[in-house]
């Protein structure tokens, strides 16, 4: 009686103390966005528009447009066609500062070659030429209370990265949150639109050297929906030979540890249910 | 369903066996899963039946889950996913692209998070009461949960699923079955469909 007592009385210091991070970690994580707690989240190879040896090529550009109406502008969400997307950009409606007589916002999102290197890093994957203008061209901006967001996903397992914008000739850092999810990093707030690319410490790779990637979407629409366009580089199959093999040598993995695990302890007995 | 496991010496050496085959396969799924050899689908499967593999050759042995165990498992599931809705922060949602149908994403949905149970709230953790007691398989346990999805998500989400690690331990010490924990699991899991 007594241990069951004590039993339970960690078990509620657990439940309290998980409760408590939880919050905690919620309340303070950059997105609310996957993952909420794990999940099977399908995550597609990384899209390179000019693919290093290995790698898949493909990257896809996105393009939009949407109406004005009321002098405001509208929602600005809209991602390539990645999943998860590996270019992203968010405004707040009516977060764009429009010039007089805009009636349409027309957006874009193309993976183009790199303009220069950053100093003090190497860009990791591509970079995104990300478009907000009004219909006669006008390059639009935003304040930063509009919250302006570029989230941008880099190849591979990165755990440090910063996006940078191309300015003036030079790479210059913006405010960068890992959103927690599959290196995929959010810049918050973005003012005006241009050059995008993730930049990683150190030496490394450079990325993007092709040209960009060709459009075929028809952004006249008066439509919110964005159209994705592929590039020249045909996708890989997503299910091949080596994902069998995978698999399987996972599954024979597992059961010769599991065995080993039997024979080095000699279990034989049943025990207690737990 | 509630499970048995083998009980004998020594288990500290059984535990860290175990902990080594579940990082091995973590990490296997990871590399396959951001070198994009596979469907990501098919790469859960396959993670869920490894783990599943391991948890069985490890001794777990299935039963009838006690209905007790169900019901406070769902309502610990169900504060999750409410924890998370009133929590959540404003601002910009990513684009998460749930490419998949909603049944099969599910089925293996359900697979994984349960076989993570079977894995670590079931055999590991009774090892790690028996041996080295209780604190011990609760904070053991989260923190393999915890760093279990660092391949995947990044360190960022360390603090989160040690939260939820300790939820999950709680309620499999106030039950005393691994049901508990696998339907709060993946009651929180499915909902990320929704969220």
């Amino acid at each position: 009686m007594v241990a069951l007592t004590a039993r339970r009385r960690r078990a509620v210091l657990s439940l309290a103390l998980g409760l408590g991070i939880i919050a905690i970690a919620q309340a303070t994580a950059p997105s609310n966005r996957p993952p909420l707690y794990d999940g099977v989240i399908p995550i597609d190879a990384y899209r390179w528009l000019s693919p290093p040896p290995g790698e898949h090529g493909g990257a896809k550009s996105v393009e939009a447009s949407d109406l004005v109406e009321g002098g405001r502008s509208p929602l600005v969400a809209i991602g390539t066609p990645e999943t998860p997307p590996q270019a992203q950009i968010f405004v707040q409606p009516g977060g764009l500062t429009l010039p007089p007589g805009t009636t349409e916002i027309r957006l874009s999102i193309t993976p183009v070659a790199a303009e220069g290197q950053p100093s003090g890093g190497h860009i990791a994957g591509n970079v995104y030429r990300i478009k907000v203008t009004n219909q006669d061209d006008t390059a639009l901006s935003a304040p930063p209370s509009a919250l302006g967001s570029v989230v941008l996903r880099g190849p591979g397992a990165i755990a440090d990265a910063t996006v940078e914008q191309f300015v003036n000739g030079s790479w210059q850092k913006l405010k960068t949150d890992p959103s927690g999810f599959a290196s995929t990093f959010l810049a918050v707030p973005v003012t005006q639109f241009g050059d995008f690319a993730l930049v990683v410490p150190g030496s490394g790779p450079s990325s993007a050297n092709a040209q960009p990637a060709p459009s075929q979407s028809a952004s006249a629409a008066p439509s919110p929906e964005a159209t994705a366009s592929p590039t020249t580089s045909p996708p890989s199959p997503s299910v091949d030979t080596r994902t069998i093999f995978l698999a399987l040598g996972a599954v024979v993995a597992a059961v010769l540890a599991g065995v080993g695990v039997w024979l080095l302890t000699g279990a034989r007995g049943r025990g207690p249910r737990i | 369903m509630s499970i048995a496991t083998t009980a004998t010496a020594p288990g500290l050496s059984r535990a860290g066996l175990l902990a080594l085959g579940l990082g091995a396969t973590v990490l296997a799924r990871s590399w396959a899963t951001v070198s994009g050899v596979g469907d990501a689908l098919v790469l859960g499967l396959a993670f869920g039946l490894a783990l599943g593999a391991l948890a069985l050759a490890a001794g777990l042995r299935l039963a009838i889950p006690p209905l007790g165990a169900l019901v406070v498992g769902s309502g610990g599931g169900a504060a999750l996913v409410v924890l998370a809705v009133l929590i959540s922060r404003s601002g910009p949602a990513l684009i998460a692209g749930q490419s998949s149908a909603l049944l099969p994403w599910a089925l293996v949905t359900v697979l994984v998070a349960t076989a993570e149970e079977w894995i670590l709230r079931g055999v590991l953790f009774d090892l790690l009461d028996r041996h080295a007691g209780t604190l011990a398989a609760v904070a053991v346990t989260s923190a393999i949960f915890a760093l279990m999805h660092v391949p995947l998500y990044g360190w960022h989400v360390v603090p989160l699923d040690l939260g939820v690690g300790l939820w999950l331990g709680g309620l499999r010490l106030l039950t005393g079955s691994v049901a508990a924990p696998a339907v709060a699991h993946v009651l929180a899991d499915l909902a990320t469909w929704w969220l």
